[in-house]
């Protein structure tokens, strides 16, 4: 038994204590709880000041992460905590998910947007903006008053930031004054919010710039743009995934433009701090990371970029780099600690861009941006609850934040008072129009009695929406007759809206020194024949260059979501569009929710080798939408839930064409027309799991069935071969056989065979798929 | 106990310096190294610890003081260059692996180094055990942080007062 240690004095547990990791706060918590003399130590102003003092930048207590709460249709905010050290118990207080979207956390606050809890009924085209700022050690939040402005169209983002003279930003207190700076791109314009929390008001700047032509829609539609990042005194916003970047300087109230490098083609851009407090970018391109910082010229005049560092993601992570769809996308930045979130298929990574070093930091990838939160969780909370604290401390208890030091009468306004305010109503009739009404980006929280108080324009989107039910198949048109309409055009003529005009108007991209990828409008309508109700989607924006390699498919939003089948009629709906740039190697997916009336953020996947050749039709197996590809060689398959995208070979067949079928038991199946010597049969195959005894499970495709044509196809000598399979009745099990003289119909249970069209030529079968009963009319 | 018999000798030149400590055993170092102490080096400045006179160390026993002086024989050369700005890399590696090594030590030792940098001001040795204490107690909880340091049990009174904050701070108990 040794003897007892002697007593440390105070001043040494003070230096023992002062050396506790500060990105656990549960360390310095229990530490605190150790004895009343440590507790008296820890929790003195005086130790928490030093503390931050001696760790310098604050740590990274966690980061927030924006996801999508199905049980409630709406975004949460959910705050991760984590530990960098190697102290891997981590620890905070638990904190309940936050209704809205996480936007910013700086200097210790967090910036939510959420919907508002009322909705008011504005002039069309306007919206009410939300947003609330959360603190996440003391867990106290502040509303913001609404700001009433146009839609999210086609981008805003807002960053929230400390306005004290005096503060350290270490740990900001909640009673220092802050500033929220909300940048709004309305067609080519820019504008600029700021809410300071010592006026309790918004005002609107003067400042705008032309953007000229923008490319926001083909990435990121109608949501907020990337996260901001402060440098220099500067707020910097990515628009347009990363190629432009807005400079707001708060002290000017200035407004700017660049462009990022260009060299490489990179799926997306993030904002980083580069050496010395200056402005990088961060872009992934495969499975490296390349990290470019803003130097000065060579002649000293104006900024250029220079490439730092390359960052191998894959020497790095266990990741299974045989997936060739595997992608990442820059989605955060820790400022002050050099981290940058790099979301893969599998995971969130944390590559810190001074060592190069890789870190898995979450699991999950279905989510759409990381907000890092640092700050100093030092325990003051304690003298709360703690009787035997001392007299300074004593004088604070009461459960508020603590009150102001006297010394601080005098300070100065925060940065920004030098605002032109402008009346909200003078700034509206300044702006052109925006382009469409978006609803917000999310549905609005449940509603006591929907109907009874939303106004009647409500209602009556209500009613319209339309929806692809997964039924027993009735008949193809056993509806009152309708003019003829184009349920999913192939090709959108150029549309008349006044949308993609005005997104097309100005000069050239090149004429800018801009060289973005030449775009093209596509204007999709979803048509529904039994109500005759229309839903125009807003304009999407695609690469001209791959104009034809495109699909979409329209699916009850229920569908989109779990893949289950849905059988309500008014339910909302989704659209998926996905499109192949074969420039990029890239599959793109968007997602349109009838509900946020919003085209969502796309994923994207890469692959080597990809043509941008036609989609075929898409069939929904499982919980994927799937396309043929490069005519039938492959199958490219969108996992509705996961929101991940996978690239499938097809077999060798005995068939001309591969066409794409849902078997009875929801699997993926093919179906083609099989010509040989034993007669023209259709043959159908369908994809199992199956357990190898040497390779372990793999998929396998398995013939399904075989169903004779001939017989019935060659009565009549007119009905040449070739014979295609030019469509298929989801949940009817019925493929459409297309011959030189007409289009038959098989089903697949019964082998039956009936000639539906006389038609001798047609590009593609869409079966309609539906119940016609009065209640769909009322 | 002997006395460090670095740089003894062999250079003339350095000026050496007596340290007495409370058993009164003598340590002959050089005064660089002993001027890592800030209290030491204020009375090495005026001319004190030269010659027969010594000075003398109430505070701190023979074994820890050996144990100082060998920190501080380490550490002097780098000490020296005012803060090793031109250090190797090598030289640097070196010193981690020595501080790592060092203070890889008994636990009543420690505390013993951690009073006695205290009381002689050595910068660098105190936040060194420091560190060490610190990444002894970090992610244990407050019981088992008592036991680490010796500390008596709690009394009843201190006892409920602890299990009242589990209940209020269970999160950091984890």
């Amino acid at each position: 038994m040794a003897p007892p240690p002697p007593e440390l004095v105070d001043e040494l547990i003070e230096e023992i204590v002062l050396r506790l990791p500060p990105d656990n706060p549960a360390s310095l918590i229990r530490a605190a709880l150790v004895c009343k003399s440590w507790c008296r130590l820890i929790s003195s102003p005086r130790f928490r000041r030093r503390f931050r003092e001696f760790h310098r930048s604050a740590p990274m207590l966690g980061f927030l992460l924006d996801l999508w709460d199905n049980a409630d249709q709406s975004f949460i905010a959910r705050f991760v905590h984590t530990a960098f050290s190697s102290s891997s118990s981590t620890s905070f207080p638990p904190r309940a998910d936050r209704r809205g979207f996480a936007l910013d956390a700086r200097h210790g606050r967090v910036l939510l947007y959420t919907t508002h809890p009322s909705p008011q009924q504005h002039a069309p085209f306007l919206l009410d903006y939300c947003f609330v700022v959360w603190n996440p050690i003391t867990d106290e939040q502040k509303e913001l008053p609404v700001l009433t402005w146009y839609p999210h169209s086609p981008a805003w983002m807002a960053a929230v930031l400390c306005a004290g003279a005096t503060c350290d930003h270490l740990a900001c207190r909640n009673d220092e004054p802050f500033l929220v700076i909300l940048v709004s791109v309305v067609i080519d314009n820019v504008f600029v919010f700021v809410y300071s929390s010592e006026t309790g008001t918004w005002t609107g700047s003067t400042a705008h710039i032309h953007l000229g032509p923008t490319l926001i829609y083909i990435y990121y539609a109608a949501v907020p743009m990337g996260p901001s990042l402060l440098a220099r005194g500067q707020l910097h916003f990515a628009i347009e995934d990363g190629r432009r970047i807005l400079i707001y300087d708060i002290a000017e109230c200035f407004l700017s433009v660049i462009t990022t490098p260009q060299s490489h083609c990179v799926g997306n851009m993030g904002l980083v701090t580069a050496e010395g407090g200056g402005l990088g970018v961060v872009g992934v391109e495969g499975y490296k990371l390349y990290h470019w910082s803003q130097v000065l010229g060579p002649d000293g005049d104006g900024w250029d970029w220079k490439l730092e560092m390359v960052i191998e993601l894959d020497m790095m992570l266990s990741i299974d780099i045989g997936v060739p769809t595997t992608s990442f996308h820059v989605v955060g930045f820790a400022e002050g600690w050099d981290l940058v979130f790099v979301c893969g298929s599998d995971g969130v990574y944390a590559a810190a861009l001074e060592s190069g070093q890789v870190k898995k930091v979450h699991g999950k990838t279905h989510f759409y941006t990381i907000v890092p939160y640092m700050s100093f969780y030092t325990p003051a909370a304690i003298e709360k609850t703690n009787h035997h604290v001392g007299a300074d401390a004593g004088r604070r208890r009461g459960g508020g934040p603590p009150p102001p030091p006297a010394d601080r009468p005098g300070e100065p306004r925060p940065r920004g008072a030098r605002l032109h305010p402008v009346a909200p109503h003078r700034l509206r009739s300044r702006l052109p129009p925006p382009l469409h009404r978006v609803p917000p980006p999310w549905p609005p929280p449940p509603h006591p009695s929907p109907d009874a108080e939303l106004p009647l324009q409500h209602q009556i989107l209500r009613r319209r929406r339309r929806h692809r039910p997964l039924l027993p198949r009735r008949a193809i048109l056993p509806f009152p007759p309708r003019p003829p309409r184009r349920l999913r055009p192939r090709r959108a003529p150029r549309p008349a809206c006044s949308s993609s005009a005005r997104a097309r108007r100005g000069p050239s991209p090149r004429q800018e020194g801009f060289d973005p990828d030449v775009v093209e409008p596509i204007d999709l309508l979803v048509w529904d024949p039994v109500t005759r109700d229309e839903h125009r989607l807003p304009v999407l924006f695609w690469h001209a260059r791959s104009r034809l390699a495109w699909n979409a498919a329209v699916l009850c939003a229920a569908a989109a979501i779990t893949g289950t089948e849905c059988d309500h009629h008014d339910g909302p709906f989704s659209v998926v569009f996905v499109g192949i740039d074969d420039a990029e190697s890239k599959i793109s997916a968007f997602t349109y929710s009838s509900e946020t009336g919003a085209w969502a953020v796309p994923v994207s996947a890469y692959m080597e080798g990809l043509s941008a050749t036609l989609l075929g039709p898409s069939v929904l197996a499982g919980e994927a939408l799937h396309f043929t590809i490069e005519g039938g060689q492959r199958i490219l398959a969108y996992h509705l839930a996961a929101r991940t995208i996978d690239v499938l070979l097809t077999p060798n067949l005995p068939v001309q064409t591969v066409s794409l079928i849902a078997t009875e038991d929801g699997r993926l199946g093919i179906a083609g027309v099989m010509m040989g010597g034993s007669g023209t049969r259709l043959g159908v195959w369908s994809r199992h799991l199956r357990v190898h005894p040497v390779y372990g499970a793999m998929w396998c495709w398995e013939q399904h069935r075989a169903i004779e044509l001939g017989r019935v196809l060659l009565v009549d000598p007119s009905y040449e071969p070739p014979f295609f399979v030019v469509g298929f009745a989801e949940g009817a099990g019925i493929v459409f056989v297309g011959t030189g003289g007409g289009v038959f119909t098989v089903e697949l249970s019964s082998g039956r065979v009936t000639k539906v069209l006389e038609i001798g030529e047609c590009y593609g079968i869409v079966p309609y798929v539906s119940f016609y009963t009065p209640r769909v009319l009322v | 106990m002997a006395a460090p018999e670095s740089g003894d000798g062999n250079n003339g030149a350095a000026r050496m310096v007596t340290l007495i400590s409370s058993d009164n055993t003598r340590f002959e170092v050089e005064a660089a190294a002993a001027s890592l102490s800030q209290t030491l080096q204020l009375t090495i400045l005026d001319g004190g610890g030269g010659g027969g006179d010594g000075i003398p160390l109430p505070n701190v026993d023979s074994a820890t003081l050996s144990k100082v002086l060998e920190y501080c024989i380490k550490h002097a050369p780098a000490a020296a260059n005012g803060g090793a700005p031109n250090a190797t890399a090598v030289d640097r590696a070196e010193l981690e692996r020595f501080d790592n090594e060092f203070v890889n030590i008994d636990q009543s030792v420690l505390y013993s180094l951690i009073m006695a940098a205290h009381n002689l001001e050595i910068e660098g040795l105190q936040s060194l055990v420091a560190k060490k204490v610190a990444d002894m107690i970090k992610g244990k909880s407050p019981m088992e942080i008592r036991r680490t340091l010796g500390f008596p049990d709690p009394t009843p009174e201190e006892q409920a007062e602890m299990n009242a904050h589990m209940l209020e701070y269970g999160w950091a108990y984890e």
